[in-house]
């Protein structure tokens, strides 16, 4: 936590120093993740390990269109446990890693241009690149997947200077069954800087 | 470009690296035929060594044991469990219901494993026909309890196998006899149905 704080105030000095392009942001925002559906089952355990990166084209000032890339990465340690399927049990500790890559298209609808606090709302859609591992024993299940993803957003960009915003945004990421792996889905809430 | 170094180069700092002590590798799997009538049966027989698993036997390989005195403790083990569901040991001469067939290996690669148990008695050669995983690391053991029912009459002449309980996990620089029968008590604990109380 330390570090990712650390990382924060590096990353708040280098955007200061920028200056901020006409009509257009880019942003980086420190992501932290809730499992929802197949991914809390998986893993019901939060992911304080997120990253995105953003960047906005306004076309007015209050519509814009931009991409955006986010990385999560989901870790939970199942304590010893046995799990029975039919005639047959396993017991022992589970490590189960979840890493997910969404890759989206994005649009947002801003209320307040030119305003101290200017609240937003966003839909991004694209594909989100999931890799899952259990590992048990000496023995590792992997299994990847391109997922459809679709994500709806709400958050605000508040003024800090000329060439800096504060972000803060809760982002819901939802991605469909494909190439053997279930839908996952997982709530985001994320604070950063807009440049 | 230096605030997205930064940030991957925290982020990848933390990373978890999963287990961090030997045991918690162990991993203990069991299966059961589900024709077999565990109730109607109580006596079982058990070779008094733990064949260790190097090569094939019907390949004229040597027949290697699991030292005496890690076997022993195992073995007694094995007697405790069978005995605390309601089994009584018996001679393999006095027809027992079940045979209990114990094995241990630590090799790269397992290859004609099943006929090890000609050592004991030609009679239950090829007395498995379960599939179940057979590769493991150099450096993971593995103590294999298979149970086998002598009376089954397999159309392919081999004895049938009932029950399997597989023990595997990273072995560590100094054996532990307790993480071996708290593995052991577990395979029996998460197989109810072979308590014949």
């Amino acid at each position: 936590m330390k570090k990712i704080f650390l990382a924060f105030i590096l990353i708040a000095g280098f955007c200061s120093t920028s200056v901020k392009a006409q009509g257009q942001i880019f942003s980086i925002q420190y992501s932290m993740g809730f499992g929802t559906g197949n991914t809390n089952e998986f893993i019901s355990a939060p992911s304080f390990r997120g990253l995105t990166f953003e960047y906005k084209k306004f076309i007015t000032p209050n519509h814009a269109v931009g991409f955006e890339t986010t990385y999560n990465f989901f870790y939970e340690r199942k304590d010893y446990a046995t799990y029975t399927d039919d005639n047959q049990s396993l017991s022992g500790v589970q490590f189960r890693y979840l890493h997910s890559v969404p890759l989206l298209a994005s649009y947002d609808y801003f209320l307040k241009p030119n305003e101290k606090y200017n609240p937003y709302v966003g839909i991004g859609i694209g594909c989100n690149l999931v890799d899952q591992r259990l590992d048990m024993g000496i023995y590792s299940i992997t299994n990847d997947a391109a997922q459809f993803a679709f994500r709806p957003e709400i958050g605000v960009l508040i003024k800090a200077n000329r060439n800096l915003d504060l972000v803060v945004a809760g982002k819901y990421f939802v991605s469909t069954e494909s190439d053997g792996m279930d839908g996952q889905s997982y709530f985001a809430l994320n604070l950063g800087f807009a440049f | 470009m230096l605030a997205l170094l930064t940030s991957f180069t925290l982020l990848t700092s933390c990373y978890p690296d999963g287990a961090e002590y030997a045991d918690e590798t162990d991993i203990v799997y069991t299966v059961y035929d589900k024709q077999a009538d565990f109730g109607s049966k109580g006596t079982y027989a058990m070779p008094d060594k733990i064949v260790k698993i190097t090569g094939s036997y019907q390949d004229n390989g040597d027949i290697e044991y699991i030292n005496d005195i890690y076997a022993g403790p195992i073995l007694a083990n094995i007697d405790a469990n069978m005995q605390a569901y309601g089994w009584t040991k018996v001679d393999e001469a006095s027809n027992p219901d079940v045979v209990v067939l114990p094995a241990a290996w630590s090799t790269t690669y397992l290859v004609y494993w099943y006929d090890y148990w000609c050592w004991w008695d030609p009679y239950y050669c090829g007395g498995w026909w379960y599939p179940y995983p057979v590769t493991s690391s150099y450096s993971a053991g593995t103590l294999l309890l298979n149970m086998v029912d002598p009376k089954s009459n397999d159309p392919n002449g081999t004895r049938k196998g009932i029950w399997l309980g597989t023990i595997n996990g990273l072995l560590s620089g100094s054996y532990s006899q307790n993480r071996v029968n708290n593995a052991v008590n577990q395979a029996f604990k998460q197989s109810p149905y072979l308590n014949t109380k």
